[in-house]
């Protein structure tokens, strides 16, 4: 587990950070462009130097150890391959000793499908497929953990669509966990185990990204007033006559534009708490089709125009934004029943 | 050979001997030096990047007259050297190889800095973060990446020994067939009754491996560009 302590005041910012990051899975550094991620990265990794920080890998003190002697497999947001060498020695110069569960070769070259590149010079290589590869590297490394600097901002959405779903697999398959450093919301609602919210050099809070993006706290930082809702969903079936795919979770069945995950798999659906409508019995005569009983738990006024409803809809705790005028008006109180109403079409993606 | 006399032969001989050999051990130096202008900042920088440049741009008879104090026979250096390992610079063509050494240093440097600093920075702390020491990422990333140009930088730094003349004349002297290189041989003929013709001779010479020395300088210019994927 990598625990950090980062104090560097040398770039135009000063950091004062201190976090965790999750034994398994992903960890996000989450924040505007110049809050400080990269270079937290960087002092992590040990290309920037700062001797008053502290860095704690596996319950080893690295602080002042050389990037090298670090173990951390480093993923840059541009690939970063050596131009001179083939891919298939772009993947061999990684150098680190082995550690406790080294990764297959051969399992990483099918996972990121780079086979059939590996006898190809970096410039021959599409930026999906660059960066594909130089995750391999990393990983082939025998690196202890993966430390990514906004790998896929560079992509367009279709690519990053097929890699995130990879370095999820990465982190569990491969046990390899992973610290993304990103200012994307959609990249940090799919990949995050744990998120971490950070602004002019300070954390503002961490935690799961639910309970983080539920937290109206943190409604302001996490896309401004596009707070949320993240729910773990499993995909129950395709409905291809209307183009429709229904997603299942304890709360009730969702039914969204087509997706092209298979029946079965688990698949995160980010609801934003301003998309959701409240009623208080369900209407007749209205064409939305997401229709969620939910029960109130308590109401958080932002300011003198908005709120905040927390409801439970069946084991999951969701936030409805509304003005304070709808609440009064429909006289919304807690244990009073609910139906969250959602148009299907604002789910898609 | 080519309608040359014996004596410009020997001059052209003595000149390639010497430039080959003054090229060959100024560049692992050069490259050190480069490597530590274009890469690392620390205190005296400025101070050693004002030393080795002086040879650019102090006249060639200063340096000579610095390298006869220093590398001569009663000279600090040179008399320490001739003690302990035999090695004398004086009126030979060993002090020859060295007046052109420093020299062509500081255009070797320059060429080499410039070739360094083009290998972005990114791809060596990518290696370092793969388990690479700063040693072994010089060698399998820095190099490769800037051998064109480190290629054509000893090409110069070739060519600016063959044309060594104030330097080498006051440090080791006008001796044929010992410090005489084709410069030097030149510069007699011009001095001797009916020596024009072969002094033309040379002096063609000079130009034709100049110009070469250029050229290939700039093809390996334009391989370092296209080995970094620049166009």
């Amino acid at each position: 587990m990598l625990d950090v302590m980062i104090k560097s005041a040398r770039q135009s910012i000063e950091i004062d950070a201190s976090f965790k990051c999750v034994q398994e899975g992903i960890t996000t550094l989450f924040g505007p462009s110049g809050s400080g991620k990269s270079t937290i990265l960087n002092v992590i990794a040990g290309l920037d130097r700062s001797e008053s920080s502290k860095i704690i890998l596996n319950n080893l003190d690295i602080t002042k150890r050389p990037t090298e002697a670090r173990r951390f497999g480093y993923v840059f947001q541009d690939n970063c391959l050596f131009p001179h060498m083939t891919v298939k020695q772009n993947l061999s110069y990684g150098s680190h000793p082995a550690r406790s569960n080294t990764p297959n070769r051969n399992e990483v070259i099918d996972l990121l499908d780079i086979r059939h590149l590996l006898n190809r010079k970096p410039s021959k290589l599409s930026g999906g497929e660059g960066q594909r590869v130089a995750i391999a590297r990393a990983l082939l490394s025998n690196a202890e953990m993966l430390l990514m600097d906004e790998p896929l901002s560079s992509l367009d959405n279709k690519l990053k669509k097929e890699i995130m779903p990879l370095l999820r697999r990465i982190a569990t398959d491969f046990k390899c966990p992973i610290l993304y450093v990103s200012h994307s919301f959609d990249e940090v609602c799919q990949l995050s185990d744990k998120l971490i919210l950070i602004n002019n050099g300070k954390i503002l809070g961490s935690g799961s990204p639910q309970d983080m993006m539920t937290n109206p706290k943190y409604a302001d930082q996490l896309d401004g007033f596009d707070a949320g809702n993240l729910l773990n969903v499993v995909v129950k079936s395709h409905d291809h006559e209307f183009g429709l795919t229904n997603l299942e979770f304890s709360g009730g069945i969702i039914p969204v534009p087509l997706i092209k995950d298979e029946v079965g798999s688990f698949i995160r659906l980010r609801i934003r708490a301003r998309d959701i409508t409240l009623a208080t019995s369900i209407p007749t005569g209205i064409s939305t089709l997401i229709r969620l009983p939910a029960t109130v738990n308590y109401i958080t006024d932002v300011n003198q125009t908005h709120s905040y409803v927390h409801v439970t809809c069946g084991t999951e705790v969701m936030i409805i934004h509304l003005t304070r005028k709808s609440i009064q008006s429909l006289g919304i109180e807690k244990n009073k029943p609910i139906f969250c109403l959602v148009k299907s079409v604002t789910l898609e993606n | 050979m080519f309608g040359l006399s014996e004596f410009e032969l020997a001059a052209l001989g003595l000149s390639l001997k010497i430039a080959l050999i003054a090229t060959l051990l100024t560049l692992p130096l050069a490259l050190i030096l480069a490597w530590l202008f274009a890469r690392c900042q620390f205190k005296g920088r400025n101070l050693l990047l004002g030393i080795v440049h002086l040879p650019l741009v102090m006249p060639p008879v200063v340096i000579g007259l610095f390298l006869l104090t220093a590398f001569g026979k009663q000279g600090y250096i040179g008399s320490w050297l001739y003690d302990l390992f035999g090695i004398s610079f004086a009126f030979n063509w060993k002090g020859a190889a060295l007046a052109a050494a420093v020299m062509a240093l500081p255009l070797m440097v320059r060429s080499i800095q410039l070739a360094i600093e083009n290998v972005p920075t990114k791809l060596e702390k990518a290696a370092r973060s793969l388990g690479s020491s700063s040693l072994k990422t010089f060698f399998t990333i820095t190099i490769p990446l800037s051998i064109s140009g480190i290629a054509g930088a000893t090409i110069l730094g070739f060519a600016r020994s063959l044309g060594e003349f104030g330097a080498t004349i006051t440090f080791v002297s006008n001796i044929p067939g010992k410090t005489q290189t084709l410069p030097l041989a030149l510069y007699t003929m011009t001095q001797v009754p009916d020596g024009e013709a072969s002094a033309y001779r040379l002096a063609i010479i000079s130009a034709v491996l100049a110009l070469l020395a250029i050229i290939a300088s700039e093809i390996m210019a334009r391989k370092a560009r296209q080995q970094l994927g620049k166009s």
